[in-house]
């Protein structure tokens, strides 16, 4: 640049814009800024006819901005070091950093101003300088390392909510982690300025001096709380983990405080005679305090996390333990799967899972709801039962909970007429035998049909088909049994099914107990039934051998003393009704017939499978197949003979348990079986499936009907 | 018009910049005559902004340029490349999109 081009203010300019520009690019935009004042100058002359002065010049490049700003434009790529994003967190954390780092430092210099302590050569404004420059670098470069770490790894593009962590109860913010994150590092960066030997003697207080001893706990104390901290930004739920080792942390210091207090410092006061005292008053009177506070410190996270931890572990017990007890589908221990789960980041996923499986909603805090979902079933169970036996309101598929294990031992006068003790522990049993052979695959559904045949009422809960069938199913046993009217044992089991009850009586005078059992079954078997066909066959398959066997007894015993008079008629009846209206209908009972099978045997409270649908199996070895679907789908659309079968099955099973009996020992539909052995149960078979299924339909509507009354 | 105002107005025109250099540059300028061009269809864009745009359209390889000495003076030239056509035909489409939505909005609020 020659001397006339320094005078030139558009040379000067253009040369200070290159200045700050890279080498590679400078001489190119030079050239190119160059041609565009000229272009400029040219304007100006045509614009005024006359020479531009260098006044007006000088406007241009003002008006074209600073150098500094102009060559910055032409510079692309990252221009922060920390970006916007993290930028808060970094302004925040320096400043958080650099007050702590003024109060801690003024506090040592009041310290040594009133006591008259040399700190060293280190002066004071060089130690606010000194902690200053480490802090302010410490922090900028951990945040420009997670900048770098969060951009390798696009890791604000690639997130999930499912990943977002919002504990109920949390430990801190995430603002309030970092803060503490480089709190305790400025903390830590000060105790470090401390000129002291890190050996086990200073530790233990072996070597007299106390402060040493103290800073050495504190620093070992930093050293395991800051990498908890620095977890804590991403993560803030509590953990029996973090607890224990946040109380770890603590006790490290009150260790520290206590070895401080308790340690021989006779030599080191013998060798700085210079100290003061009072100096060591008031250091023992801080170390107290600091062990109260660390008192304090521990017993607030305790406080503050216990019943958080409790509910989310006990919520996990309640949970393993109704998952025991409910015959949920997959079949896994889950109380596994909470002691060591954090609730928080993780949990809200496994909390979606198990809302979606449970029908609980952890993340309201019902975390023990699928227990006591359990309860509330079993106690709703009991009142319906009682409205039923009331006579007031209830149909027969919805008297649902009566079905359930438990509350057929929690209710022996009511249904205990036919179900005795032994029929009540063999009801438990299989409930449990049905739970250990379902498996995963239909989890999801497992759950929902069985709460729907606890409760018939949380159907809805359960949505869809399953809800509507599992009560469908139920009403259409109910009022099957009703009308079957079998039994001629005129024990009144209490049972609830007023329209079951009536169609008995107008068919027979004993109707009302098979009806009310025949209730109560239905509505627990299908349930469960649907929750898994196959499983439930199989179950039923094994019952249906065990009752052909004690029906084959009892019958032997029975048949001849109990004349069966009604129950013969009404087997003739339904299979009059039958046909292939029967068949068609028993055959769409078929699904639900197996879903009875399975529970009906296993709780040993059904006694009305269908002979019609025995005497029509074609093909037994596709019952499963064929039930399962069904049964699985809550679709009983479809006839199938084999399907019927399986209810038979599952009836015969079911009349050994109940002794519905009666009575119908030599049911023509045994008979038509060819299966002498089974007349009895069979019979009821006959009359109590094929009836229901009949009316299978009609027990939908009304059980839809009456229940919409009591939405209402 | 306050500040915000005006910093909202500058931040949606900056937006559209790259569609109407790209458009401006189907025919070959250099800088002074492309921000005149702009300029008389209203595209008042500043040199401080105009300039480092182009290069870095440049560098993406949307822009082609060309050193040419004409009428005595040393010019740089600029003109859309096949890579800008393309980037040029999104942006439009963008564009018309952008425009449709807010027209159709706009009426639904009337």
């Amino acid at each position: 640049m020659s001397t006339e081009d320094r005078r030139d203010p558009l040379q000067q300019y253009i040369g200070e814009v290159k200045s700050y520009l890279p080498r590679k690019a400078r001489e190119d935009i030079g050239e190119e800024l160059k041609a565009h004042f000229e272009e400029r100058i040219d304007e100006l002359r045509s614009d005024t006819g006359t020479e531009p002065e260098e006044q007006d010049v000088v406007t241009m490049l003002s008006q074209h901005g600073h150098p500094l700003r102009v060559a910055s434009s032409y510079q692309g790529g990252k221009r922060t070091l920390v970006g916007p994003d993290l930028y808060p967190f970094y302004r925040s954390a320096v400043l958080a950093a650099l007050a702590i780092s003024t109060a801690i430092l003024v506090v040592l210099i009041v310290v040594d101003l009133s006591f008259g302590l040399d700190l060293g050569d280190v002066s004071r404004i060089w130690m606010f300088v000194n902690s200053y420059v480490y802090i302010v670098g410490i922090v900028t470069m951990a945040f420009v390392a997670t900048e770098y770490f969060l951009s390798k790894h696009s890791y604000l593009e690639s997130w999930s909510p499912e990943g977002m962590s919002t504990p109920d109860n949390p430990i801190a913010s995430a603002w309030g982690a970092i803060f503490s994150v480089f709190a305790a590092f400025t903390w830590l960066i000060i105790l470090n300025m401390v000129e002291m030997e890190h050996n086990f003697a200073v530790l233990m207080g072996v070597a007299g001096n106390p402060f040493h001893t103290l800073v050495f706990w504190m620093q070992l104390q930093l050293l395991l709380l800051i990498p908890q901290y620095i977890t804590l930004i991403f993560n803030q739920s509590w953990s029996y983990f973090r607890l224990g080792l946040r109380t770890v942390t603590e006790l490290l210091l009150l260790s520290g405080c206590i070895v401080t207090l308790t340690m021989d410092d006779s030599a080191f006061r013998t060798r700085n005679p210079d100290l003061p005292e009072r100096l060591f008053g008031v250091f023992d009177m801080v170390l107290i305090a600091m062990i109260v506070a660390v008192g304090i410190s521990i017993a607030w996270q305790w406080r503050k996390a216990w019943p958080t931890l409790r509910e989310l572990h006990g919520g996990s017990e309640s949970a393993a333990e109704a998952d025991r007890d409910s015959g949920e589908g997959d079949g896994e221990d889950r109380s596994d799967e909470y002691p060591d789960r954090e609730f928080g980041a993780d949990d809200n996923e496994a909390a979606t899972t198990d809302a979606e499986t449970d029908g609980i909603d952890k993340k309201s805090g019902e975390k023990n709801s699928l227990w006591g979902s359990v309860s509330k079933l079993f106690n709703s169970g009991k009142d319906r039962t009682q409205q039923g036996s009331d006579g007031t309101d209830s149909v027969a598929g919805e008297t649902g909970t009566a079905g359930t294990a438990n509350d057929a031992q929690e209710r022996p006068d009511s249904v205990s007429g036919a179900l005795d003790d032994d029929a009540a522990s063999r009801l438990v049993e299989a409930r449990e035998g049905l739970e250990e052979e379902t498996d995963g695959g239909s989890d999801g559904v497992a759950h929902e049909t069985e709460s729907a045949a606890s409760d018939p009422a949380d159907a809805d809960s359960v949505g869809g088909d399953e809800a509507v069938s599992v009560e469908s199913m139920a009403a259409g046993f109910g009022e099957g049994d009703a009308e079957s009217s079998l039994a001629e044992d005129g024990e009144d089991l209490g049972g609830g099914e007023v329209q079951g009850i009536a169609q008995a009586s107008q068919e027979s005078e004993e109707g009302e107990t098979v009806s009310e059992q025949s209730g109560d079954k239905a509505a627990a078997m299908p349930a469960e039934e649907t929750a898994d066909g196959a499983k439930g066959e199989l179950r039923a398959a094994e019952f249906a051998e065990q009752a052909r066997e004690e029906a084959a007894e009892q019958s032997k015993e029975e048949a001849g003393e109990e004349s069966g008079e009604g129950a013969r008629e009404e087997g003739l009846s339904g299979e009059a009704e039958g046909g292939e209206v029967g068949r068609v209908e028993n055959s769409e009972g078929g699904g639900e017939g197996a879903a009875g099978d399975t529970t009906g045997g296993a709780t040993g409270e059904e006694a009305v499978p269908d002979s019609s649908g025995d005497t029509e199996l074609e093909d037994p070895e596709d019952a499963p197949t064929e039930g399962d679907q069904n049964s699985i789908q809550g679709n009983q659309t479809e006839s199938d003979p084999a399907e019927a079968d399986t209810a038979a099955r599952a009836g015969e099973t079911d009349t050994t348990e109940s002794e519905v009996s009666s009575s119908a020992g030599d049911s023509p539909a045994g008979e038509s079986k060819g299966d002498g052995q089974d007349s009895q149960s069979l019979s009821s078979a006959a009359h109590g499936e094929e009836n229901l299924q009949t009316n299978g339909k009609k027990g939908r509507g009304r059980s839809s009907k009456k229940r919409r009354k009591k939405k209402k | 018009m306050g500040e915000r105002q005006e910093a909202m107005r500058l931040e949606l025109r900056r937006g559209v910049l790259v569609l109407a250099v790209l458009t401006a540059l189907r025919s070959e300028q250099y800088g002074y005559s492309l921000r005149k061009a702009l300029q008389a269809v209203g595209i008042d864009i500043e040199e401080g902004t105009l300039y480092p745009l182009v290069r870095r359209l440049e560098s993406y390889g949307l822009l082609a340029s060309r050193w040419s000495a004409a009428e005595g003076r040393k010019r740089r030239y600029y003109q859309i490349s096949s890579r800008g056509e393309d980037a040029l035909t999104m942006l439009n489409l963008e564009w018309q999109r952008l425009s449709e939505s807010i027209h159709q909005i706009t009426e639904t609020v009337k």
